[in-house]
């Protein structure tokens, strides 16, 4: 098999990648210490408990992330002739599909407890001594657990659009919106403190619902990414840019007569085939080719590997162009 | 003994019941359930002895509420009654292990039992290798006696090499005091019954059995 080339990445996006490594160990962290803190006052709130797997869901991402990361760079060998820039998109997936089932799992819970009719009971600790109502503890323990997860959220997204990396956006995402989680298990919590035994279970069941609308979302993307979908945006579904970039310099060239572009997303690069039909008469142009490979493969970064491939040129393309 | 403000007095409570048990029962009736558990609940004719019993009575008398047994069997049957709301707190000597946890809202201990050996004169033992010991019957302390290299023994099983020198006993049985024996095979954490979500009249209990295990204590060894 022909082993392909690697695939670079420009000092300017090695610099942003070691940040954007960095800014995952920390909420790796960040959140493992959340994770273990929630412990301690659990309680018997459902909000609580479905915040808490949330949080440790929220480990995945990153985990997935720094492993697929340290894969991707892998050099194409003998075994994997295309080398491994897909494992993104696999961390993705699996990401996202963890989500997804846990959502599920936590409607499921959540809705049972209100079905049942079970009352929390949210009893009381003794601090330094001072019976304190355990509620108070724990709506402590989620507004500090807002913040790490909003804050490196803000500061992953913009690193996310230029690295064209969809599972760090969609990770950027869902820790932005992290303080939504937070709020409503807080609000389950007041709600049981005035007697409403169903708003703790109802709280639950709202984030869950948040949770499986954020997997299924981004489980879809990253199965239409896998399976060679038209390469978009990472924000949306809009076609990429780069696409545009291509184009706009294969017309540039006089002696393409026309052209059609087949491209795929491999993680964050962009891959696959140009087919070029010559004008009449410049059929000795081939020969240029593997030097316009070169030239369009440096437009944009992204662009890694691609082939040119001749093809007879259709008659109905050639009437058009004779038509104006 | 300390009173709590009356019930209807202006301070709002945060946290509240989801079945309002506090207002109802301060200045009202404590529907009780008391299952016989030496030395925890017993009863001799018609006067309640038990340590829990006492705590009982004392915890009705801060909130101005009046007992209200209920005679409804056995632990398994105050419990289920329990967790149907049909009673407001159950005391059976049961500990922080019980199945029904998840059901019912089992209070912090209020009192941690520990099972050590003592000989004839009630002096704690620091090992029991080989030795015989005096268990007592249906108990999950026999296994923990063998796990500690001992023969445990039971009271009127036919010992032909005679009594048994040495006996299990809880800490507060052992002579001059009971600070942490030497030898432990088990502790037990002791613990009331409450209704789940019942969190004002929870909070209450919790606040109010903070304050007894001084109290605890010196009942037991009134009874040791």
């Amino acid at each position: 098999m022909k082993i392909r080339a690697e695939a670079t990445l420009p000092d300017e996006m090695k610099r942003r990648l070691a940040k954007a490594r960095r800014l995952q160990w920390w909420m790796l962290g960040l959140m493992t210490g959340v994770v273990v803190m929630f412990y301690f006052v659990l309680g018997g709130s459902q909000a609580m408990k479905t915040a808490w797997v949330e949080d440790i869901l929220s480990l995945v991402p990153p985990i997935a992330f720094l492993i697929a990361v340290r894969v991707e760079q892998r050099p194409p060998d003998e075994k994997f002739p295309f080398g491994q820039r897909r494992s993104i998109s696999i961390a993705y997936l699996v990401s996202s599909v963890a989500l997804l089932g846990m959502g599920a799992f936590l409607i499921v819970d959540a809705g049972s407890k209100l079905v049942s009719g079970d009352h929390p009971t949210i009893g009381v600790v003794e601090l330094f001594g001072v019976p304190l109502w355990l509620g108070w503890l724990m709506i402590l323990a989620l507004a500090i657990s807002i913040v790490p997860p909003v804050i490196l959220g803000r500061k992953m997204a913009p690193l996310a659009k230029e690295l064209h990396d969809k599972s760090l956006h969609a990770g950027a995402e869902m820790a932005k919106a992290d303080w939504m989680t937070g709020a409503g298990a807080a609000v389950g919590i007041v709600g049981i403190g005035f007697g409403l035994w169903w708003a703790d279970a109802a709280a639950a069941l709202l984030i869950s619902l948040d949770i499986v609308r954020d997997g299924g979302a981004n489980t879809l993307r990253a199965i239409n990414d896998l399976s060679d979908q038209t390469p978009t945006e990472v924000e949306q579904e809009r076609p990429d840019p780069v696409l545009e970039k291509l184009a706009k310099a294969l017309d540039a060239e006089t002696w393409i007569e026309s052209y059609e572009l087949q491209l795929r997303e491999e993680g964050r690069f962009l891959t696959g085939v140009v087919f070029v039909s010559p004008t009449p008469g410049q059929v000795d142009r081939l020969a240029d080719m593997s030097d316009l490979a070169e030239r369009l493969g440096g437009l944009d970064w992204r662009l890694y590997d691609l082939a040119l491939a001749p093809r007879p040129p259709d008659p109905e393309d050639r009437a058009r162009r004779e038509r104006g | 003994m300390r009173r709590l403000p009356a019930p209807g007095a202006v301070w709002s409570r945060f946290p509240r019941d989801a079945e309002g048990t506090l207002d109802r029962v301060a200045g009202g009736a404590l529907r009780l359930g008391a299952s016989p558990s030496p030395p925890w609940v017993q009863s001799d004719g018609g006067a309640s002895l038990g340590v829990e019993d006492a705590l009982a009575r004392s915890f009705a008398e801060t909130i101005a509420a009046e007992l209200d047994r209920r005679r409804l069997g056995g632990a398994a049957s105050l419990l289920s009654a329990l967790e149907h709301r049909q009673l407001d707190l159950v005391i059976a000597g049961l500990d922080a292990s019980s199945p029904w946890k998840s059901r019912v809202h089992l209070t912090r201990p209020y009192f941690e039992e520990i099972f050590t050996v003592a000989d004839a004169e009630g002096a704690p033992v620091a090992s029991i290798d080989g030795e015989r010991v005096l268990t007592p019957p249906a108990s999950a302390l026999s296994a923990r006696v063998e796990q500690h290299g001992g023969v445990a023994v039971r009271d009127g099983e036919a010992n032909a090499a005679g009594p048994a020198a040495l006996r299990v006993v809880p800490h507060w049985r052992l002579a001059g005091g009971s600070e942490t024996p030497p030898l432990v095979l088990e502790r037990v954490r002791h613990v009331l019954a409450a209704p789940n979500g019942e969190n004002a009249f929870i909070m209450t209990l919790e606040t109010f059995l903070a304050r007894q295990s001084g109290a605890v204590a010196d009942m037991l060894r009134e009874r040791a």
